[in-house]
């Protein structure tokens, strides 16, 4: 079934606001997505209705912001297919990716494999551990073989992005988590960019972690989680200690609390919580399925329309980029685009090399801008994409 | 590499008057220190400022876009050399305006010479008049027997002599000597009283009759 892109743009009202005139033409869903009011108006609920804390005051408000957020969570654990002890609160992709990378239990000779085209929150944790004697190693992006031809006894984790956030493309997450445990590695998959686009089930795909962001897919800023298998978390080590990880302490010790808890130390963003159980929400009534469809089709009029001045990154089949387009127009440097398509009409991307420097230094490449789409995003948005696109390539 | 050199010495000068200019000045230093130091500006804030020129000029004239895309390192390199050559000249005038009094010590003409104190002795040709000035002595004898001829030529003629005292007065001493060369010149020596026209920088010297002067002032007025 489409999407209605009418009714579900009324629900953002942002998108109804114009700048010199124009309306605005949100294209950077890779970095953050819109939200809709049903987003907002959960968080203003919590701040007008019930702003106090969770899990420690027994009164009504208190008990209100524990309903909410056990809501929450068990409204995401529906979403990811998962329990609701399975998922952990945390800030961002970034932080759930650190919390594995200080919590585990390291020795030195112990390896971590990630793939070639990884944002630097999954890199950067992971060559922190080399003071600690840990490799890192790296597979070619979406090559099982040389996946396979790295992998060996000492690879204790395998931590590979899902979605690339420079190109769009997919590695199959299913396939490498399989051939991962037969090694008997463990598996953190990056889904910052499938969790918002693809239904993502964490029975079939079988991997032991995944990290994604709330403000990804509709939810508040400073927002995220970390899917952990039952039982993958025996014997790591919190990353953050504190009040509400433990159940009891004396002055030389404590007894800490069972996962998830343990995990999310001090008072939590509450109102990021219930509003990112609300955004999952959304997107379950939208239909995951349906927005993959949309974005794909969005993206295909873009790749067809665009013109030969424009050299995109990644594979001319919009089915393998989903919703992304990342490009560089000839002789117009990728910075330039960027201010040009917000300038002339409100068009607004990202540029640069969106926290995947290690790939485009490896590739030669100075950077690329990039435009990524949502379900709210229009076939009028993209041919004003493109007639901006054309217009910027007239210049050189 | 031009245009952040710009952007640093206009983002600095901005940053003195608004807190929120100096991220961009510290972004526009970072830029040149690279460039100067022979490594790549990170920063992007080159290809921002020349994205937001284009951006405006594509919503007023596609064409007019295009050519100054294509033409940007010039133009902003020729932009830059008039900037420094303005600051330059602009930085000259106003030194000729503090020690000079004007800030065009050859014609004397000079909107600002009103802001600073001038001696009592000295007075400046209004703007926009094409003056004469009288360069003359205190104490001079043949200056004060021109006093009377000077003066009833200036009600026959409208014309209005500058008259400059440089027996006892250092700043107006420093005003002739600009002038010395063409005084020397047609005087053949350099004394009062002297009469020089700012317009043709022809003079006169000496003690004379009004006629005399008369035809001077006509002929180089």
């Amino acid at each position: 079934m489409g999407i209605d892109s009418d009714k579900v743009r009324a629900d953002f009202p942002i998108l109804g606001k114009t700048i010199n005139g124009k309306p605005i033409v949100y294209f950077d869903n890779a970095c953050q997505s819109l939200r809709p009011k049903q987003v907002v108006d959960k968080i203003d609920q919590y701040y007008l209705e019930f702003p106090a804390c969770g899990g420690r005051s027994g009164h009504s408000l208190g008990r209100k912001v524990d309903e909410e957020v056990k809501k929450s969570r068990k409204t995401l654990a529906k979403f990811f297919n998962a329990k609701e002890n399975e998922i952990i609160f945390t800030k961002n992709t970034t932080e759930s990716i650190n919390l594995i990378a200080y919590g585990m239990q390291w020795k030195v000779g112990d390896c971590v494999l990630i793939s070639d085209k990884e944002h630097n929150s999954n890199l950067i944790p992971w060559q922190q551990l080399r003071e600690k004697g840990v490799r890192l190693l790296r597979f070619r992006f979406g090559d099982i073989e040389d996946f396979e031809s790295k992998l060996d006894k000492s690879v204790k984790l395998v931590s590979f992005v899902h979605t690339s956030n420079a190109d769009g493309t997919t590695q199959p997450a299913e396939k490498i988590a399989k051939i991962a445990h037969g090694n008997k590695s463990i598996v953190l998959l990056d889904a910052a960019q499938s969790a918002p686009h693809k239904q993502l089930d964490m029975r079939k795909l079988g991997v032991d972690f995944m990290a994604c962001s709330g403000h990804k897919m509709l939810g508040p800023s400073g927002t995220g989680l970390l899917y952990a298998k039952e039982g993958s978390m025996e014997g790591m080590r919190p990353f953050m200690t504190g009040g509400e990880t433990v159940i009891d302490s004396t002055y030389d010790s404590a007894t800490f609390e069972k996962v998830p808890n343990r995990y999310e130390a001090g008072l939590q963003h509450y109102a990021g919580i219930i509003g990112f159980g609300g955004a999952v929400e959304y997107l379950e009534k939208v239909g995951m399925k349906s927005i993959s469809e949309h974005e794909t089709k969005l993206n295909s009029i873009i790749t067809n329309e665009i013109g030969s001045d424009v050299q995109l990154l990644g594979p001319m089949d919009a089915n393998e980029r989903g919703g992304m387009f990342s490009f560089n127009v000839k002789g117009v440097n990728y910075h330039e685009v960027a201010v040009l398509l917000d300038k002339t009409a409100n068009v607004m991307i990202r540029s640069g090399m969106h926290c995947v420097h290690s790939w485009f230094h490896a590739n030669g490449l100075d950077g690329s801008a990039r435009a990524s789409l949502y379900f709210y995003n229009t076939e009028e948005e993209c041919n004003v994409f493109v007639d901006s696109i054309r217009k910027i390539a007239k210049l050189k | 590499m031009v245009l952040c050199i710009v952007a640093l010495v206009v983002f600095a000068v901005l940053s003195i008057f608004s807190a929120k200019y100096r991220p961009l000045a510290a972004e526009a230093f970072d830029c040149v220190f690279r460039k100067m130091t022979l490594r790549k500006c990170e920063t992007g804030l080159d290809q921002r400022i020349k994205g937001e020129i284009i951006g405006k000029l594509m919503m007023h004239n596609e064409k007019a876009a295009g050519f100054v895309f294509k033409h940007f390192e010039s133009i902003s390199f020729a932009f830059t050399v008039l900037f420094f050559a303005s600051m330059i000249y602009s930085g000259y005038s106003l030194y000729n305006l503090f020690t000079l009094g004007t800030c065009d010590p050859s014609s004397g003409n000079c909107v600002l010479s009103s802001l600073v104190n001038v001696t009592k002795n000295t007075t400046l040709p209004p703007c926009g008049l094409q003056g004469f000035i009288e360069f003359y002595g205190a104490e001079c004898p043949h200056c004060l027997k021109m006093a009377p001829i000077v003066a009833k030529l200036e009600n026959e003629t409208g014309v209005n002599f500058t008259k400059l005292e440089v027996w006892h007065n250092e700043s107006n001493v420093a005003i002739m000597q600009l002038h010395a060369a063409d005084i020397e010149r047609d005087c053949k020596f350099l004394g009062v009283p002297a009469f020089i026209s700012l317009k043709t920088n022809k003079s006169v010297c000496g003690e004379m009759s009004a006629d005399a002067l008369k035809q001077f002032i006509l002929q180089n007025g």
